[in-house]
C-alpha cells in the first residue's frame, strides 16, 4: 500500500468518525477493519483537529446564538472583503438590528477601525428615509461594530440579475437614490462607493442606501469636523466597474463623483448592462478612463441626463446634485424616440465613430510630427552654438536634453496608442505634464537663441523662430484640439 | 496562453515583493501587513495591466497564494541565515505568520518554515489537500473562492481542509 494510498484511508476513517459524536469516535475507529496503525493514526488526528480550533485560520465569526453586548446573533447576512454583517436582536430593545464588524483578520487594523468609524458618523449624519438608520457604534472589546437598521428587502444587484428594469421602475428608483445623494451631499458627505450591491430595496418599496464605508467628508462641512480622510491622496479606493474616472486615477473625489456612478447604475438598470463593461475589469477601466458608450434604445432626454452624470470630466457633470433631481423630475415618454437619433445634430460631445477613428489618428500624426521636429532642431541648435555667446553648450546642451525627453515621451505615446490602445490613458495621465513642460522649454530656448542671433544670422534666426512659434501654437492650439477630438472618441 | 500558474507567476510574484518590501519601507505604527490585503491590492494593481494571464480573481487569487508563500518563506530564510550569522534579527514589520497571529491558540504565530517543509510532507500524501492550506493561509481564500479555484465543492475543501489542518496541527506540535 502506498503512503498516498495508505492516507486516503485514514482521510476515509477520519471523516467517518468526525462524522459521528465526540464520545463515540474512538470505539468507532478501533472498530473499524483498517489495520492498527491506521487506527492509531486517525485517533492521533482527531486529537489534533481537537486542538486545532482557529489554527491556520482567523478566529471563527460570531456564531449564531452567540451573544456580544446587549446583542444576539442570529446569523451571518452578508460578508465581504471589508466586513461582515450579521442580523442580531438588540436585547435590550428587543428590535432586530444589522451589525457590521471587520473580518476577523482586520480587528486590530486601526486603520480599518477608524474606517468604521468613519463610516458610522457619516451615516449617523444623516437622517434620511433613503439612507439606513445608524443606531449605535459598539466597541466591545476586540470587536468594533455598527448596529443600524435592519432591512428586509433584496439588493438591486439581484434586481439586475432578471435584466433591465423597465423605465417606469428604473426612473422610481433613480429618483429615490438622487435624493439620497443630495441629501447627502447638502451635508458634505460623499458616499464614493455607490452600486447596486448597497442599494437595498426593501418589501414596502422603499429605496435605501448602504455602506458608508468609503465615505468622505468635505471637513468644512458643519459639525463634521473632527472627522479625518482615511484615504490618502493617490490611495484608490471603491470598486473598479462603479469608480469615476477621477477616482480610478487616485484625484480628489467630489460630490460629482457620486454622480458618475450614478449614472452607470442608471445605464445599468434601463438596460441590464454595464455601460462600460463588456470585455472584463482591465477593459471597463481603460473605458471608464476614455470611452463613451453609445446611445442605448431609451428616451432621448433621459440619455442625455445619463450621458451628462458620466461625463469624464467632473467640470462637465451636473453643477449639483440638486441639478440632477430636478432633471429627473421631468416627464420622460418611454415610446418616443426609440431609434438611436441620426436626425440630431450631432453632440459637440458625441462624435460619432467615423470621426473618433479620424480624431485619434491625427492626435497620433501630431505626437510623430511633433518628435520629429524636436529632433530635427538639434543640428541647426548645434550649428549655432557658438553664435549665441557664452552660453552657446549649454543652450545646446539644454536644446538635446528637452529633445531627448520631449521627443521620446511622444514617440512612446504614439506607440502605446497604436499598440497598447487600453493603457493609453493611464500614460497619458502620468506624463502629461512632463510632455508640456518639455514643449514650452523647447519653445522659449528655440525663440531665444533665435533673437539673439538675429543681427548676425538673419535665415537662422528665422529658422529658430518659426520652429519656436510652432512649437507654442502647437502645444497652447493643435494638441488640446487633437487630444480632445481623439479622447471624445472610443477605444 | 498557458494556464500552468508557474508561467503567469513572475508578474504577480514581483509585485507582491514590491508592495511587501514597500509596506516595510513606509512602516506605520498600529499597522499590520496581512497577506490578504497585499494580495487584494496587487490584484487591483495588477488588473489594470493589459493582456492579464490570468482568467478571473480567483485565478489570480491561486497565482498569488504561491507566490505569497514563497515570499514569506524566503524571507523567514533569509531572517534564519542572519540569525545563525550573529547579527541582531532584523525588525520583521511583515506579518510572516499571516493570519495566525490574530488567533489566540497561536499568539507566536506559525513558524514559516516548518510549516512549509509539513506542507511538502503532506503534498507528497495528497497534492490537493497541501495546495487548498495554499490558497487558504497564504492567500486568504475562503472555502467557497478555494472551491471555485480548483473546481470542486465547497463541502470538499471542507472535509480537506479540516484533516489537512489536523495533520499539520500534529505536525507541528512539539513531539
Amino acid at each position: 500500500m502506498s503512503s498516498a494510498d495508505r492516507w486516503q484511508r485514514v482521510g476515509a476513517l477520519f471523516d467517518r468518525a468526525l462524522a459521528t459524536p465526540p464520545p463515540q469516535r474512538q470505539s468507532l475507529v478501533r472498530s473499524s477493519a483498517e489495520p492498527s496503525d491506521v487506527q492509531d493514526e486517525v485517533l492521533e488526528l482527531l486529537k489534533s483537529h481537537d486542538d486545532s480550533h482557529g489554527f491556520l485560520e482567523p478566529p471563527a465569526l460570531l456564531a449564531e446564538g452567540a451573544e456580544i453586548g446587549a446583542y444576539r446573533i442570529e446569523r451571518i447576512i452578508g460578508r465581504g472583503g471589508m466586513g461582515v454583517v450579521y442580523l442580531a436582536e438588540d436585547t435590550r430593545l428587543h428590535r432586530r438590528v444589522a451589525l457590521k464588524a471587520l473580518p476577523p483578520h482586520l480587528f486590530r487594523d486601526d486603520r480599518m477601525r477608524a474606517r468604521l468609524r468613519q463610516e458610522a458618523r457619516a451615516a449617523a449624519a444623516l437622517s434620511h428615509p433613503a439612507i439606513a438608520t445608524v443606531y449605535a457604534l459598539e466597541e466591545i472589546g476586540d470587536q468594533i461594530f455598527i448596529a443600524s437598521e435592519y432591512l428586509e428587502g433584496h439588493t438591486l444587484r439581484e434586481e439586475l440579475r432578471a435584466g433591465p428594469l423597465g423605465e417606469a421602475r428604473a426612473l422610481e428608483i433613480a429618483r429615490a437614490i438622487a435624493v439620497a445623494l443630495q441629501a447627502a451631499h447638502d451635508r458634505g458627505i460623499v458616499h464614493r462607493d455607490l452600486k447596486p450591491e448597497n442599494i437595498i430595496l426593501t418589501g414596502s418599496g422603499g429605496v435605501k442606501i448602504l455602506d458608508f464605508g468609503l465615505a468622505q467628508f468635505d471637513v468644512a462641512a458643519q459639525d463634521l469636523a473632527s472627522v479625518t480622510r482615511l484615504t490618502d491622496p493617490g490611495v484608490i479606493a471603491g470598486t473598479p466597474p462603479y469608480m469615476a474616472p477621477e477616482q480610478l486615477l487616485g484625484q480628489p473625489t467630489s460630490a460629482r463623483t457620486d454622480q458618475f456612478a450614478f449614472g452607470v447604475l442608471l445605464y445599468e438598470m434601463l438596460t441590464g448592462r454595464h455601460p462600460f463593461g463588456t470585455g472584463g475589469l482591465p477593459t471597463t477601466i481603460a473605458k471608464t478612463l476614455a470611452a463613451y458608450p453609445d446611445k442605448p434604445e431609451i428616451d432621448a432626454e433621459l440619455w442625455s441626463i445619463i450621458s451628462r452624470t458620466i461625463e469624464k470630466n467632473p467640470d462637465d457633470r451636473f453643477p449639483s446634485t440638486k441639478a440632477l433631481v430636478a432633471a429627473l423630475a421631468g416627464n420622460f415618454d418611454p415610446v418616443k424616440d426609440r431609434t438611436p437619433d441620426k436626425n440630431r445634430t450631432p453632440d459637440k460631445n458625441h462624435l460619432p465613430a467615423g470621426n473618433a477613428n479620424d480624431a485619434m489618428s491625427w492626435w497620433m500624426i501630431h505626437q510623430l510630427i511633433v518628435a520629429l521636429a524636436y529632433w530635427f532642431m538639434v543640428w541647426p541648435t548645434w550649428h549655432a552654438h557658438t553664435w549665441v555667446g557664452n552660453y552657446g553648450v549649454l543652450t545646446f546642451l539644454a536644446t538635446l536634453a528637452i529633445v531627448v525627453v520631449g521627443g521620446n515621451v511622444r514617440l512612446h505615446l504614439w506607440f502605446t496608442a497604436r499598440t497598447y490602445p487600453t493603457e493609453l490613458p493611464a500614460q497619458l495621465a502620468n506624463i502629461s505634464r512632463l510632455v508640456k513642460t518639455a514643449d514650452v522649454a523647447f519653445s522659449v530656448i528655440m525663440i531665444g537663441i533665435g533673437l539673439v542671433i538675429a543681427d548676425t544670422h538673419t535665415g537662422w534666426s528665422a529658422l529658430f523662430v518659426s520652429f519656436g512659434l510652432g512649437a507654442a501654437l502647437a502645444f497652447l492650439v493643435i494638441e488640446p484640439a487633437t487630444a480632445r477630438a481623439a479622447f471624445r472618441s472610443r477605444l | 496562453m498557458s494556464n500552468d500558474p508557474a508561467s503567469l507567476m513572475p508578474q504577480v510574484y514581483d509585485e507582491l515583493r514590491r508592495l511587501a518590501a514597500n509596506y516595510i519601507r513606509n512602516e506605520r505604527p498600529g499597522q499590520t501587513l496581512q497577506a490578504t490585503a497585499l494580495v487584494h491590492e496587487a490584484f487591483l494593481r495588477l488588473s489594470k495591466e493589459k493582456n492579464q494571464p490570468w482568467k478571473n480573481r480567483t485565478h489570480f487569487l491561486a497565482i498569488a497564494a504561491l507566490s505569497m508563500r514563497q515570499i514569506l518563506v524566503q524571507r523567514a530564510r533569509a531572517r534564519h541565515a542572519e540569525k545563525r550569522g550573529g547579527k541582531d534579527a532584523e525588525r520583521i514589520t511583515l506579518d510572516e505568520s499571516v493570519m495566525a497571529d490574530h488567533t489566540p491558540d497561536t499568539p507566536g504565530g506559525v513558524d514559516v518554515l516548518q510549516l512549509d517543509a509539513a506542507l511538502e510532507k503532506l503534498a507528497a500524501l495528497d497534492p490537493q489537500q497541501a495546495k487548498i492550506v495554499e490558497l487558504r493561509y497564504f492567500g486568504g481564500l475562503t472555502v467557497e473562492e478555494a472551491a471555485e479555484a480548483l473546481d470542486i465543492s465547497p463541502a470538499t475543501v471542507k472535509r480537506h481542509w479540516t484533516l489537512a489542518r489536523a495533520f499539520l496541527k500534529k505536525e507541528l506540535s512539539p513531539a
